[in-house]
């Protein structure tokens, strides 16, 4: 009895530890949207006057073209670690050689290695290669950090991969490029399609790297940003924040919507 | 997705006693040459360079061989700036840990439809950007900010947190929570609640069941996390410089310092391998402590 | 923002209007070129645009880019591989002085409308006479303080204060006042002395890397008094009417525009140059923003409220800043300061 009730105290205090906890994760973003109605020039909270011409400022060209070229870094950085993060995964399952141990370690590296030596090296040889403020020059070293997101779920999804299946394929007579694509990449295209997914975030919310890599010509969007918070004090930020939350906020939404679709799907099937 | 970035778990098993594609030749060598190639010239040529600047690059007083670091070493700043870097990881750490833990456990524990909210709440954190966050505890924290709104209503003195250590922690524990939580709620989740109960069927007091048999078996998603977070916030950069001042730099502004104040790439690159060095130590260790707490679950 | 819009283009068609004579002939047609301008940032930089670079684009054909925080770091780092992404970078003077013909380049430009005061290298063009002022809360402040000497005087004036890290920021001469050292007497600097009179009131100190945060922070009540540039703290007063600035002992300095070596535009450049070295653009931003002009000429008349922040409203009681002992010593006292705030 005693011991039923204490269970429940503890449930109820755990329940509101986590509600703490929550509030604690969205409640400082939501404090973002009155700033960017500000009228004056500062991050004090909450306004003394009010305007909508933060957001008029959104559609000027050095933000329209940090949010373009973020945009065009990202879904490159997106598509080139789907090929090469899908590479990487099929050798790091299916080769027999013992040098794979190097590319696993070399492939998560980057995650490892602090960001700010990645920045300082590449800036030195990327300035030499003349790839600093060029769009190649972001997605590389993009690239280079967001790999393991492709390879570790392709691996997962290779290593309880069926074999015969592929086998089976090959014995009716399918060239074995026919068969990764009629056969292997069906089943492993959720683990692609996530892992390229989270590249693309990645490297649309990358700033270090960034800030080494831009030039007066070329600026992503989390430069611009950083730039607006230590060198100008410009509410035009909180404006991008609040977009950016509304559109974070939908995409969950959305994708945990399809998710327990399919979930309660399966469960039926 | 942290826990197996690290431990390998994935990959770890990889390649072993399977049915060779092509008997003989092993071709899969051949499709992983791209991808070698890639990462050895544009990841491990780069922090090569900078890595190898501290045994090329000297400037005054600095003159040659290891006086670069030697440099580092010597003086006082460089020393202190080192061990608030391990401090400031080390409670960053424990901090996430001690919000992941109950997150992650009460995820394990409610109604899907919970566990739903509860994910959606996490996921819009994480992927709202990290400069984005850092700027909203900007404004949460500061002197006239909503934080302090509710200080003083409560007839409290106003508090200064920006530019103050309290200030840099909140920031990295906002920040960091996901990748403790992720690992943490993938081993907890699998974790069978069951043997707790018959902990307690057979008399141990609900504390001291979850005691000695829960958090036990909780143990390697907790390393997981712990060192993923330990790692990344050993080279935190960012959060400390918004959030902080300059009085609580950790060693990757210093470097930042030396590199763009000063041109000085010897200088950057001695701090650059004492703070690779020091994540792999990191590594090193948390790779054996994680080996024996998978020995201890292997015990019956 | 349609308002400032229009007050933009209208206030751009009148400097059009009254620059365009004085220079127009000396401007080369620049169509199809470009370069890039490195500055502070800030509301310096938006009026530069207004005042140097929009009207210098509209009258050359030229297109500018724009960037900020120009290092002398940064610069070297860029010319070791060999790609140098600025061509026009605004530092301080004492930087140029030290550097010229090795990191900058000497050009040869019309000098004549400078004050040779400030013309003092060949490379750059002297623009932007600003002070560090010691600028407070004066809600915090019944007293108010009445030299920038008190920005270390934290008994009579407890509270949080903030300047900028790095060495030339205002702060070593700022303590040789407060400890006593006459203003004629600060150069050259004891940095011994200066440090340990930092070292006393480091606790009451934050420091920022940039001076956004600062001025922001000043405005609404994070800092109740900060070392900044007269400009930034005008800034602050315009967010906040509390915040005021005191020029007793304020270091005085002034900026160069430069072209560094191995620039890639460096013929734009040398016009922009050019352009900046006449005493109508340079009284253009004076007018804007209260800094001062780095050529001969009366200083443009300002309203009251900026008139506060100026400068040359308060000429006697500045500390003229000894640009040579600052461009041999700089390194040093980044390093010093760096140990000393670290700990």
């Amino acid at each position: 009895m005693s011991a039923d009730t204490g269970r429940k105290a503890t449930r109820w205090a755990l329940a509101g530890l986590c509600t703490l906890i929550g509030l604690w994760l969205i409640l400082p973003l939501a404090v973002i949207v009155p700033i960017s109605f500000s009228g004056e020039d500062s991050f004090a909270f909450p306004p003394q006057s009010w305007t909508l011409a933060r957001y008029a400022n959104l559609v000027t060209p050095q933000w329209t073209q940090a949010l373009l070229n973020s945009l065009v870094v990202a879904l490159l950085v997106a598509g080139l670690c789907a090929v090469l993060g899908t590479l990487a995964a099929f050798a790091i399952v299916r080769s027999h050689s013992r040098a794979m141990v190097v590319l696993r370690l070399l492939i998560l590296a980057p995650q490892v290695v602090p960001i700010i030596i990645v920045g300082l090296g590449v800036y030195l040889v990327f300035l030499g290669w003349q790839l600093t403020g060029t769009v190649s020059g972001f997605v590389i070293a993009h690239a280079a950090l967001s790999l393991p997101f492709v390879v570790i779920p392709v691996a997962a999804s290779l290593q309880t991969f069926d074999r015969s299946l592929e086998r089976a394929s090959a014995s009716l007579g399918a060239a074995p490029v026919a068969t990764f694509f009629q056969v292997t990449f069906p089943i492993i295209r959720p683990a692609i399609l996530s892992g390229t997914l989270l590249a693309f975030l990645g490297s649309f919310d990358e700033l270090v790297l960034a800030l080494f890599l831009q030039s007066p010509t070329f600026v992503t969007l989390p430069v611009q940003l950083y730039r607006r918070m230590t060198d100008t004090i410009d509410p035009t930020i909180a404006a991008v924040a609040t977009i950016q939350l509304g559109f974070v906020i939908a995409c969950v939404i959305v994708a945990l919507v399809l998710e327990r679709r399919r979930a309660a799907g399966t469960k039926a099937g | 997705m942290g826990g197996q970035l690290l431990s390998g778990g994935v990959m770890g098993t990889a390649g072993k006693a399977r049915l060779p594609f092509l008997a003989g030749i092993d071709r899969w060598w051949l499709v992983a040459l791209p991808v070698l190639a890639f990462l050895a010239l544009f990841f491990v040529y780069p922090s090569a360079t900078i890595l190898l600047r501290t045994f090329t690059r000297f400037d005054a007083p600095q003159v040659g061989g290891l006086d670069n670091l030697v440099w580092f070493f010597s003086r006082d700043a460089n020393r202190a700036i080192l061990l608030r870097t391990f401090v400031v990881a080390g409670l960053s750490t424990v901090l996430t840990s001690l919000v992941a833990f109950p997150y992650a456990y009460l995820m394990t524990q409610v109604r899907p439809a919970v566990r739903t909210l509860m994910f959606g709440v996490l996921l819009v954190s994480m992927f709202f950007g990290i400069l984005l966050r850092n700027f909203a505890w900007v404004v949460m924290l500061q002197m006239q900010g909503p934080l302090n709104d509710v200080i003083a209503a409560l007839g409290f003195e106003r508090q200064r947190f920006l530019g103050t250590m309290p200030a840099v922690l909140m920031g990295m524990t906002h920040v960091l929570f996901p990748f403790m939580v992720l690992p943490l709620y993938a081993v907890l989740r699998g974790i069978d609640t069951r043997l707790v109960l018959a902990a307690e069927s057979l008399g141990a007091r609900p504390a001291r069941a979850f005691w000695d048999i829960y958090l036990p078996l909780s143990l390697p998603g907790f390393i997981a996390g712990a060192l993923l977070v330990f790692v990344l916030a050993l080279g935190f950069f960012i959060t400390p410089a918004v959030l902080g001042s300059t009085q609580q730099s950790l060693l990757s502004q210093l470097m930042y310092a030396q590199f763009y104040r000063q041109a000085a790439f010897g200088r950057a690159g001695a701090m650059a391998l004492v703070l690779l060095v020091a994540t792999v130590a990191a590594l090193v260790l948390a790779s054996a402590l994680s080996k024996r707490s998978r020995a201890y679950e292997a015990t019956p | 923002m349609m308002t400032t819009r229009f007050l933009q283009s209208a206030s751009l068609s009148l400097a059009l209007a009254l620059a365009t004579p004085a220079a127009a002939d000396a401007l080369p047609d620049l169509k199809g070129k470009s370069l890039v301008f490195a500055g502070f940032g800030g509301d310096l930089q938006k009026n530069q645009d207004l005042a140097w670079i929009q009207p210098f684009a509209a009258a050359t054909g030229a297109k500018i880019d724009q960037t900020d925080a120009p290092d002398l770091a940064k610069i070297q780092t860029q010319q070791e591989a060999k790609n140098v992404g600025v061509d026009v970078v605004e530092i301080e003077s004492s930087t140029v002085d030290a550097n010229c013909g090795t990191v900058f380049q000497q050009v040869a430009l019309d000098r004549s409308q400078l004050d040779a005061t400030y013309d003092t290298n060949k490379c750059g063009v002297p623009v932007v006479k600003f002070s560090f002022v010691l600028a407070y809360n004066a809600k915090k402040y019944p007293t108010p303080p009445t030299s920038v000497a008190d920005f270390f005087d934290i008994e009579k004036f407890p509270g949080t204060r903030a300047a900028r890290s790095g060495a030339n920021v205002g702060m070593v001469e700022a303590a040789l006042l407060a400890d006593g050292v006459k203003p004629s007497a600060i150069y050259p600097v004891d940095l011994d002395r200066a440090v340990k009179k930092i070292e006393a009131a480091k606790g009451s100190i934050i420091l920022k890397d940039t001076f956004a945060p600062i001025q922001d922070g000043l405005a609404n009540g994070e800092f109740d008094m900060a070392l900044l540039p007269n400009g930034r703290a005008f800034n602050a007063s315009k967010a906040n009417p509390d915040i005021k600035a005191v020029f007793v002992g304020a270091v005085t300095l002034y900026d160069n525009l430069a072209i560094p070596t191995g620039a890639k535009n460096a013929e734009a450049a040398k016009a922009f140059l050019q352009f900046a070295a006449t005493h109508a653009a340079q009284a253009d931003l004076a007018k804007r923003f209260p800094y001062g002009v780095g050529t001969k000429g009366a200083a443009p008349a300002l309203d009251g409220k900026s008139k506060g922040f100026y400068p040359d409203s308060f000429t006697d009681q500045l500390v003229v800043q000894d640009t040579k002992w600052w461009g041999s010593n700089e390194a040093a006292v980044a390093d010093r300061l760096n140990s000393v705030f670290a700990q």
